[in-house]
C-alpha cells in the first residue's frame, strides 16, 4: 500500500539556532562565541571534536543569529559541498560572518590542490582580520594536527580561539531529542526516546537523521512515535539500503 | 520596504528549504530594490551566485512576485555587496590631499568597484580606502628580547631614516615579522602625516594585479604603486612561482629604491633561500639591510604573555606564564591563542587563574607539546633525506664535514625533540654521551652564528613537526 506523501515536508524542519542548543560542558565555548560575534572580542574561533558534538549546530546557529541582526553571514559546509574550489572563499570578507565548517575535508586533496585551498584560506584570513569580519572554523582535530602545510596559516589559525567541543552526557541527549521533536510538532515520549537511544547508539547527528525520517514517516502514515512505530520504520530503513 | 519584502521572503524560504541549504545559498543574499519593478539581489562570490541562479532563482522571483502584490518583477542576480570595508574612510583618487590624509591605502579597494551593483558600476567612482595597520601592532607593544633585538632596533631605525632600504625582516611564522613591520608604519604615521605609506599583503599585490590586468588599469596599478613614499609589504614568499607579479613586483621595487622611497618587506626565509624567485630579484630584495627576527627566549616568552594578560586587565602570575611559555614556546600567535582561551575559560567558569586552572583550561593545547611524537629513527632519516645522504652515511664513522654537520644536526634535533637520554641518543648513533653533547653544542653555537645552519635546522623542526 503506497502511504500518502505529505506535501511540503521540508516545512516542517527546524533550522539550528541558539535557542535549541544545549551547551553543558561546553558552555565556555558557547558564551566565547557569542562574545565574538557580537564583536567584543577575538575575532576567529577554531572548534574541533569528534562528528556530533554540535560543531555544525552552532555554527549554523551564528549564521541565524547574524541573520537576525540585519547582518549577512556565509556558511560553507565542506563535506557537503561537491565541487567545491578554493575560488569560493572570494570576496568573503565582504560579508558579515564568515563559517566554514568541517575544513578537515580539504586536507584530502591533492598536493597542489590542498597548497591552492592553503592559500586561499591564508588570504581570507588576512581580508576578513583587516575588515574585522568574525571567522568561526569547525574540523575534527586541532589546527596542528590537521595536515597543513602552511605554517603561515597554521599560525593564524591558532591566533584566535580554539577550542575543543566535548560530546554531551548520556542523559542529555534524551532532552535534545525531544525537543527536536517537539520543534518539529511531534511527541516523544521517555521511554521511546530510550528506545532510540539504546537501540541506535550513533551520534547525535544521526539521531536527528532519524528523527526527520520519524517525522516524514509519522506524518505520511499518520501515526504517533511508538516503540512499534520506530521498529518498523527504522528496520525499513535499513532493509531498504 | 525593501528590508520587509526581503525579510517576508526569508521567512518563506526558511520554511521551504533545508537548513544546511537556506544557511549555505539564502542567508548570504542581499536585496537591492532598484524599483518597485526591478529588484538586484546580491552574492558575495560567482560560486554562491551560480548556485543561487541554477537551483533558487525561479522560486525566487516566483516568491518575491507573490510577496510584491504580484506585480511583474525584474530579477538580476549578480555578485556584490552592501558592506564596504569596516575602516573605510573613502576619499576619491583624483582627491590627492583627502588621500594624504588617510596616509594607508590600497590599490585593491581601486577595484572594488567591480564588485558594486550596477547603478554604481555605470558611473564607476575611483574610491580609495584606508588599509588598516593593527592598532595592536606598535613599537610600545612589542616586546624586545634577544632573538629580535637587531630587528627591533633596524625597524625603529627605519620609522626614522631611510637609510636602510630595503629593509627586509625574516623569520618563521608567528614571530612578529608583521608587528614590526606595522610599527614602522605606525610610527610614520605620526612623524611623517603628509607621507604616502601603503602596508599590504604579498598576496594582495598579486590578487590586485591580475584584476587590474583583466579591468585593463593595469598602467593606473602600476603608477600608483610606484609613487607610494613607503612600501610595507608582508610575506613576500607568495611572490614565488608567479612571474608576471615577480616582474612588476621588481620594477616597482627598483623605482622606489632609485627615488629613495622606503620598501619593508618581511618574508618567512632569507631572501637566497627563496625557491620559486628569479635571481636577480632575490638579489635585490637582499640589497639593504636584512635581518632575523628568532623564537624568543623564555623570559620574552614570559613577558609578552603577562604583557597581553594586562591589555584585558588580567595579572598573569610567573607561575602561570612560565608554565604557558615552558608548553608554547615556537609561535607567539599560538600563545596567544593559548592566552586567549585561558582568559576566556576563567571569565565564564567564574575561576582564578591558578597553575591547576591553567593546567585543566589549556590540557588539549598542551597534550601535543607535552607529548612529543618524534622517534629517533624518523629523525634520521628526515635528516638524511634533507642533505641528500644514505642512513648508512649519516650512522657512519666518516669524519668528511658534509657528513659530520648533518649528523651532528640530527643527534642534536634528537636531544631537542625527543625525551631520550644522551647514552640512548649516543647508542642510536654509535657513539658515546660524551660526543652527543659536543655536537648539540656546536649545533646551537652555530645556530645562534651561522644564517644557513640556523635555516637548516629551523626547516627540519618544520618538517619534523609537519
Amino acid at each position: 500500500m503506497s502511504a500518502q506523501l505529505p506535501l511540503a515536508f521540508r516545512w516542517q524542519v527546524p533550522s539550528q539556532s541558539f535557542s535549541n542548543y544545549i551547551a553543558k560542558s561546553n558552555q565556555t565555548v558557547y558564551q566565547t562565541l557569542l562574545q565574538v560575534l557580537d564583536k567584543k572580542e577575538e575575532l576567529s574561533m577554531y572548534l574541533w571534536g569528534e562528528s556530533g558534538t554540535g560543531k555544525s549546530h552552532l555554527l549554523q546557529a551564528a549564521s541565524q543569529y547574524a541573520s537576525a541582526r540585519n547582518q549577512i553571514p556565509v556558511y560553507l559546509p565542506f563535506s557537503q559541498l561537491q565541487h567545491i574550489s578554493p575560488d569560493a572563499l572570494d570576496g568573503l570578507e565582504t560579508v558579515d560572518l564568515v563559517c566554514l565548517d568541517d575544513i578537515q575535508q580539504i586536507t584530502s586533496s591533492s598536493p597542489a590542490m590542498l597548497l591552492e585551498w592553503e592559500q586561499a584560506l591564508f588570504g581570507l584570513f588576512n581580508r576578513l582580520h583587516e575588515n574585522q569580519v568574525p571567522l568561526l572554523i569547525t574540523a575534527n582535530t586541532q589546527v596542528q594536527s590537521l595536515g597543513l602545510n602552511l605554517e603561515d596559516l597554521v599560525s593564524r589559525l591558532s591566533w584566535g580561539y580554539s577550542f575543543k567541543l566535548e560530546p554531551l552526557p548520556e542523559n542529555c541527549k534524551r532532552i535534545i531529542l525531544q525537543k527536536y521533536a517537539t520543534s518539529l510538532g511531534l511527541s516523544l515520549p521517555d521511554k521511546v526516546a530510550d528506545y532510540l537511544l539504546s537501540h541506535h547508539p550513533e551520534n547525535l547527528k544521526q539521531l536527528i537523521i532519524y528523527l526527520d525520517k520519524l517525522n516524514y514517516a509519522s506524518l505520511a502514515k499518520k501515526r504517533r512515535l511508538s516503540i512499534p512505530f520506530i521498529r518498523e520504520v527504522l528496520n525499513d530503513r535499513f532493509s531498504g539500503e | 520596504m525593501t528590508e520587509p519584502l526581503w525579510q517576508r521572503c526569508l521567512q518563506h524560504l526558511e520554511r521551504e528549504i533545508a537548513p544546511q541549504e537556506f544557511n549555505t545559498w539564502i542567508r548570504p543574499l542581499h536585496m537591492q530594490e532598484i524599483s518597485k519593478q526591478h529588484i538586484v539581489l546580491l552574492a558575495p562570490n560567482r560560486f554562491v551566485l551560480d548556485r543561487v541562479q541554477q537551483h533558487f532563482s525561479a522560486r525566487l522571483i516566483e516568491l518575491l512576485t507573490q510577496l510584491n502584490h504580484n506585480q511583474k518583477l525584474q530579477l538580476q542576480l549578480q555578485v556584490g555587496t552592501r558592506r564596504k570595508s569596516a575602516q573605510a574612510q573613502p576619499s576619491t583618487a583624483g582627491d590627492r590631499a583627502g588621500q594624504k590624509r588617510n596616509n594607508i591605502v590600497s590599490f585593491g579597494d581601486k577595484l572594488a568597484q567591480n564588485r558594486e551593483p550596477p547603478t554604481n558600476r555605470a558611473k564607476p567612482q575611483r574610491v580609495w580606502q584606508q588599509s588598516p595597520l593593527n592598532q595592536k601592532f606598535t613599537f610600545q607593544d612589542f616586546v624586545a628580547g634577544n632573538a629580535n633585538r637587531l630587528a627591533y632596533a633596524a625597524a625603529q631605525q627605519a620609522a626614522e631614516t631611510c637609510d636602510f632600504n630595503p629593509l627586509f625582516i625574516y623569520g618563521g611564522a608567528g614571530l612578529g615579522k608583521t608587528h614590526l613591520m606595522q610599527a614602522v608604519g605606525h610610527q610614520l604615521r605620526q612623524t611623517r602625516p603628509q607621507a604616502n605609506i601603503v602596508y599590504l599583503p604579498t598576496e594582495r599585490f598579486v590578487s590586485d594585479m591580475v584584476k587590474a590586468i583583466q579591468n585593463r588599469v593595469i598602467e593606473d596599478f602600476k603608477a600608483y604603486y610606484r609613487s607610494v613614499d613607503v612600501l610595507l609589504i608582508d610575506d613576500i614568499q607568495f611572490l614565488a612561482g608567479k612571474v608576471r607579479s615577480q616582474e612588476e613586483f621588481f620594477h616597482t621595487f627598483n623605482t622606489l629604491i632609485e627615488g629613495h622611497q622606503q620598501v619593508i618587506m618581511t618574508c618567512d626565509r632569507a631572501p637566497r633561500a627563496l625557491d620559486g624567485l628569479e635571481d636577480r630579484l632575490k638579489s635585490r630584495l637582499g640589497s639593504g639591510l636584512t635581518v632575523t627576527v628568532d623564537v624568543p627566549a623564555r623570559d620574552t616568552l614570559v613577558s609578552i604573555l603577562q604583557r597581553k594578560a594586562a591589555v584585558s586587565n588580567v595579572k598573569l602570575s610567573d607561575e602561570v606564564a612560565e608554565f604557558i611559555a615552558n608548553h608554547i614556546n615556537s609561535n607567539i600567535r599560538e600563545l596567544e591563542g593559548a592566552l586567549h582561551r585561558l582568559l576566556a575559560s576563567a571569565r565564564f567558569m567564574h575561576r582564578e587563574i591558578s597553575l591547576d586552572f591553567s593546567r585543566e583550561a589549556l590540557h588539549d593545547l598542551l597534550a601535543p607539546q607535552i607529548q612529543p611524537q618524534y622517534n629517533i629513527t624518523e629523525i634520521q632519516q628526515q635528516v638524511a633525506d634533507y642533505f641528500k645522504l644514505s642512513l648508512e652515511d649519516l650512522l657512519s664513522k666518516r669524519r668528511q664535514r658534509v657528513i659530520v654537520r648533518p649528523r651532528q644536526m640530527a643527534i642534536s634535533l634528537c636531544k631537542d625533540l625527543t625525551e631520550q637520554s644522551l647514552t640512548e641518543i649516543g647508542h642510536a648513533f654509535n657513539r658515546d654521551r660524551s660526543t652527543v653533547t659536543h655536537s648539540y653544542k656546536t649545533i646551537h653555537k652555530l645556530v645562534g652564528a651561522d644564517q644557513s645552519v640556523q635555516q637548516d635546522y629551523q626547516r627540519l623542526r618544520t618538517q619534523l613537526s609537519g
